[in-house]
């Protein structure tokens, strides 16, 4: 018997719409220990690696691991209809081959969603070492690459051990927003090594945008030419992160 | 040879498309043969028969009154097949040839009975492929039917969007009749040579133009031997794909055409079939699916690797129009500019037509008339040297005349793939 309750549906509804940047078919792992999620879009250029253990749950039932495969567009155009305050329970039907998701609040609602056929593929991470960390505030990250988006449809990550630069540069003008180390935006700074590298923008504002709903806090990893990880820390040892291959010119 | 093209009575088509134009301009070209185009047009064929007149008796015409004319007509048309096939609507184009204006007058009773020919030059019939096939060939069995431009990702035989995967799965019991193809300006001989079961076909290239300028008219074109020129001569030719009998092709490098490389037009995202397949088809800049280029197309179809050479087929050339690489060289913008026009006429009073400059003048004659900057292109383009930015999604491929200029403008960006570090 599998069934879980949040105790705010909006945090899963932000949660979801994290997992929604990416992908249409959400296949979570779910085991006793909580649920897992990792997935590449179609154009295998950006991913999401979703942790949520099962102390984040109000309540967790799962005896024994399964998969659960379920259109996230849809699961999130029910969850609009839930209101601040409004805890969800998740349990499944198996006979049916549907999720039932119970919204209760003033009054209770239910709806249900039919089961996907789940992946099998096992996705790992990217194998790289990250010469630039740096954790900053997740509005901060998050204005900048607006306001890069405004001229430009990528960003530029320069990093070195005095400050982290995004720019972008279009035919309507440049942007360039520095970080120093000791800025009020930043939390943490760590640069091994001078680092610069290209990404495209309509998938970092999208990841951006929807980790800060879930998270205050951002960490940026990356390092010439690599992938960049961004991860939006989560309460009680959740995560929610993203990769993003890099453009070369 | 360009056996393909389109007279005034076409959509999108000059209204000075006409026989005295297209004779003028495919002089000054160098060919010999072009197609009427358009037969089945009902105000084209009362045109042809008012201002052709046919040659000894070979099945080719001339523009009346010019029997020294040395451009002779062919009497060609094209058609759009529009018919289910699988629970799918297909739209599949054909070139027709006819060995006369009588014949095409024939033809033309039979296909009115599967749509209007007054409603377009190329006009589209209710019909399958195999029974245009029958029925045509029925009127006379001299006439020919093949697949027009058979790779471009609409309206074609292997197109990306609504082709099919084989000849015979088109043409079906017919597709023995079929002996010649049109690679259309998405393809070129390698890119075939890759399909075995095209190797009972004559690959062949017409220009398929709708205008009479010669950076137009026979960019793409076939080099025939013939004693005499006939119709029947011509045919035969084609039938036999003797390459002592079809010299080669004129091709259109296919990385120029409008379709070659899998992209996305809105992002500005183009890539080769080997990438475009690791980032599934999907643009990795918005999302959405990207339009599949030939070169992936086939890549899909190919059951020969790239580089493949069947034995005993004939040759081919890649070439550009003269006055676009002219235009190119000198900064002129484009090739029907006033100054563009000057230095390609000086280059084709001297040297006879414009394929003689491209295929034959030395680099050194070409200098004294051009110089040398534009002399070293025309040689490099005939000598297959020069690069090309492929084109993708509707954008055409561009010619890298100078690369260091290239790499000083706006750098070319390469997205990877995650995959690319796992």
């Amino acid at each position: 018997m599998f069934k879980i309750v949040i105790p705010d549906s909006k945090t899963w509804k932000n949660l979801m719409n994290a997992i929604s940047t990416l992908i249409e078919e959400a296949s979570f792992d779910v085991t006793p220990e909580g649920m897992k999620l990792r997935a590449m879009d179609p154009s295998h250029v950006a991913m999401v690696d979703f942790e949520y253990p099962k102390t984040a749950f109000q309540e967790y039932e799962c005896p024994e691991p399964t998969k659960l495969c379920v259109n996230i567009g849809d699961m999130l155009k029910l969850l609009k209809r839930v209101e601040a305050g409004e805890s969800l329970e998740l349990s499944l039907d198996k006979a049916a081959g549907r999720l039932s998701m119970k919204i209760s609040g003033k009054y209770t609602r239910r709806f249900s969603l039919p089961l996907l056929q789940p992946s099998t593929t096992e996705i790992p991470t990217p194998k790289i070492s990250f010469d630039a960390r740096v954790k900053l505030d997740a509005d901060s990250l998050s204005d900048a690459i607006a306001d890069i988006a405004t001229v430009s449809e990528q960003v530029k990550f320069e990093a070195n051990p005095e400050k982290l630069t995004l720019s972008g540069v279009g035919e309507t003008g440049n942007v360039t927003i520095d970080f120093e180390k000791d800025s009020s935006s930043v939390i943490e700074f760590q640069v091994q090594q001078e680092s610069k590298a290209l990404y495209g923008i309509s998938f970092l504002e999208d990841m951006i945008k929807a980790g800060k709903a879930s998270s205050k806090i951002s960490t940026i990893e990356f390092s010439t030419d690599k992938p960049v990880k961004i991860d939006f820390e989560l309460p009680l040892q959740g995560k929610l992160t993203y990769y993003l291959a890099p453009r070369i010119e | 040879m360009d056996a393909h093209l389109h007279s005034r009575y076409s959509r999108a088509t000059s209204q000075d498309m006409n026989v005295k134009n297209i004779a003028y301009y495919a002089q000054i070209k160098g060919l010999n043969v072009v197609g009427t185009g358009d037969f089945t047009h009902p105000l084209w064929l009362k045109e042809l028969k008012e201002n052709l007149a046919e040659f000894n008796d070979s099945g080719l015409y001339v523009v009346r009154n010019q029997k020294d004319s040395k451009v002779f007509f062919m009497v060609t048309t094209e058609v759009n097949t529009v018919f289910d096939y699988e629970g799918k609507t297909k739209r599949i184009h054909h070139v027709i040839w006819t060995p006369s204006l009588e014949t095409a007058e024939q033809v033309n009773e039979v296909l009115a009975k599967y749509g209007s020919l007054e409603a377009d030059g190329r006009p589209t019939l209710k019909t399958t492929p195999p029974e245009l096939v029958e029925v045509t060939l029925e009127v006379s069995k001299e006439n020919v039917v093949f697949p027009a431009h058979a790779w471009t990702p609409w309206f074609s035989l292997f197109g990306a969007f609504s082709g099919f995967n084989s000849l015979k799965e088109c043409y079906q019991d017919k597709s023995n009749k079929i002996f010649a193809l049109e690679t259309g300006l998405s393809s070129d001989p390698p890119m075939n040579w890759r399909i075995s079961e095209l190797d009972k076909v004559t690959i062949i290239s017409n220009s398929d133009s709708h205008s009479y300028w010669p950076w137009r008219l026979g960019r793409e074109a076939n080099v025939l031997e013939v004693k005499n020129f006939s119709y029947r001569e011509i045919v035969e030719a084609v039938r036999s794909g003797n390459p002592e009998k079809i010299l080669f092709t004129v091709e259109v490098n296919p990385a120029y055409g409008k379709y070659h490389w899998t992209g996305h037009r809105g992002c500005g995202v183009s890539m080769p079939a080997s990438e475009a397949i690791k980032h599934g088809g999907i643009c990795p800049v918005c999302g959405r699916r990207m339009t599949k280029g030939v070169e992936e197309r086939v890549e899909e179809l190919a059951d020969r690797p790239e580089g493949y050479k069947p034995p005993n087929r004939p040759g081919y050339v890649h070439l550009l129009p003269l006055s676009e690489i002219l235009a190119w060289v000198f900064g002129f913008g484009s090739p029907s500019n006033r100054k563009t026009w000057e230095v390609y006429g000086r280059l084709v009073n001297r040297f006879g037509n414009e394929y003689k400059v491209l295929l034959e003048a030395r680099f050194e004659e070409i200098a004294e008339v051009v110089g040398k900057e534009a002399a070293k292109v025309i040689v490099d383009v005939r000598e297959d040297r020069v690069k090309v930015e492929p084109g993708y999604d509707g954008v055409y491929g561009k010619l890298i005349i100078d690369e260091k200029k290239e790499e000083t403008g706006k750098p070319s960006k390469k997205s990877l793939s995650l995959q690319d570090f796992m």
